[in-house]
């Protein structure tokens, strides 16, 4: 087996799939999350080497980075926990990025940074002409999108061989509670990308040579590229639910439809189609209802 | 017209609670259960889980459970009652960690 890749954030849901996909491949895992994350069914696997710290302890972080071909760093506070405390996402999402950029300077040049920005760093460019593009300025809206920006700065400016990939709102095959609010209003334009997408984004972009030094967007492609209400209408329909007491935000959020042509060329991850994640969804409930 | 799983749920909240009054005097560890039921059915009432097609067929089967204890309790049937408790105590149970839905959608 290969050195491993390091997986920050490795214990999520996102994080666990590509730690798997890593491990079908032949390439090791190493997981580095936080200790009371729960690991089971990773422990004690072939393959997969598990590190229990913090992002915001730079020494845990540097024990962590020792003989890793590149790292996907995945760990960070997402909306709406970002949003309660500045200090604290700063100290995630920007302190966090910085101490494995020092530590892969010191310890893994050589390896990749794949390193998960967001959609969310365009800020509303709703009165804009889509699709927005990688080149498109960043302006944050909320605390969550104003520490990605500063995190990529950290990575585009570091000496590292790194890949920024801004992903758009991610939708989850799964029986679940909506947003509240929803994160748009209802008129605006909506892409999302499958979870599924996102993890085969992700682990393409670990041998990806083509996508070195880049940004990307990673969103769901044209099928995805919804009206906000027709989204909302869609999943409530999926869960059987009535359309009422649905909550859009006042103002515009940050999502839109995005340019993902260079993207879906080297990483080659939009394999599945809005409708499918229709399907996948029906299919849940139906099997719900029939427990 | 489909009733919904809160409707249903409310209906069986009205039930156990018509099982409840008084059943300490016949048996406290059955009453117990039945508060500890209620309890756990307000916190879940009105949630999202329940405006959705999956929580009917759960509820239904509390409902129509909750509805035959209540008939026994009330024929003072006491044999049959405590297998009706039972029962009830187990699907109102699932229905709970049914409605326990994991996350919220990412976006």
């Amino acid at each position: 087996m290969s050195e491993p890749v390091l997986v920050t954030g490795g214990a999520g849901s996102v994080g666990r799939m590509l730690v798997e996909r890593l491990v079908e491949s032949g390439r090791g895992a190493r997981i580095f999350d936080l200790p009371f994350m729960d690991f089971s069914g990773l422990e004690d696997r072939n393959g997969i080497e598990i590190v229990k710290g913090d992002i915001t302890d730079a020494a845990q972080v540097a024990d962590a980075i020792g003989g890793v071909s590149a790292v996907v760093h995945l760990a960070a506070l997402l909306p709406p926990n970002s949003e309660r405390d500045r200090e604290r996402t700063f100290a995630v999402n920007v302190g966090g990025t910085e101490n494995i950029i020092k530590a892969m300077e010191a310890r893994a040049s050589d390896a990749a940074l794949i390193f998960t920005s967001s959609i969310s760093t365009y800020g509303n460019t709703t009165d804009e002409e889509p699709p927005v593009r990688v080149s498109h300025p960043q302006s944050a809206i909320d605390i969550y999108a104003d520490s990605k920006i500063v995190g990529e700065r950290l990575v585009r400016e570091s000496a590292l061989n790194w890949i920024a990939m801004r992903i758009a709102g991610i939708a989850v095959p799964a029986f679940l509670e909506p947003p509240n609010p929803w994160p748009f209003v209802a008129e605006q334009r909506v892409e999302m990308v499958h979870r599924d997408d996102v993890v085969d984004a992700l682990f393409a972009s670990v041998d990806a040579p083509e996508a070195a030094n880049k940004v990307l967007n990673i969103a769901g492609g044209v099928t995805w590229q919804l009206r906000g209400e027709d989204y909302v209408r869609d999943f409530y329909d999926f869960m059987g639910a009535p359309l009422e007491d649905v909550d859009y935000r006042q103002t515009p959020g940050w999502v839109d439809w995005y340019d993902t042509e260079e993207s879906q060329r080297i990483l080659q991850y939009q394999n599945r189609s809005y409708e499918r994640y229709a399907d996948e969804m029906r299919a849940i409930v139906e099997a719900l209802m029939a427990e | 017209m489909p009733v919904s799983g809160q409707e249903l749920l409310e209906e069986s909240i009205g039930n156990c609670r018509q099982i409840a009054d008084g059943l300490g005097t016949v048996n406290a560890a059955w009453e117990t259960s039945i508060v500890e039921i209620l309890e756990k059915f307000d916190e879940i009432s009105d949630t999202f889980f329940f405006k959705t097609m999956p929580s009917v067929p759960a509820a239904r089967v509390v409902a129509r459970e909750s509805a035959s204890a209540l008939e026994m309790r009330q024929s003072e049937d006491w044999d049959g009652f405590g297998t009706a408790i039972e029962s009830l105590i187990s699907s109102s149970q699932s229905l709970i960690e049914k409605a326990g839905m994991k996350g919220v959608t990412l976006t």
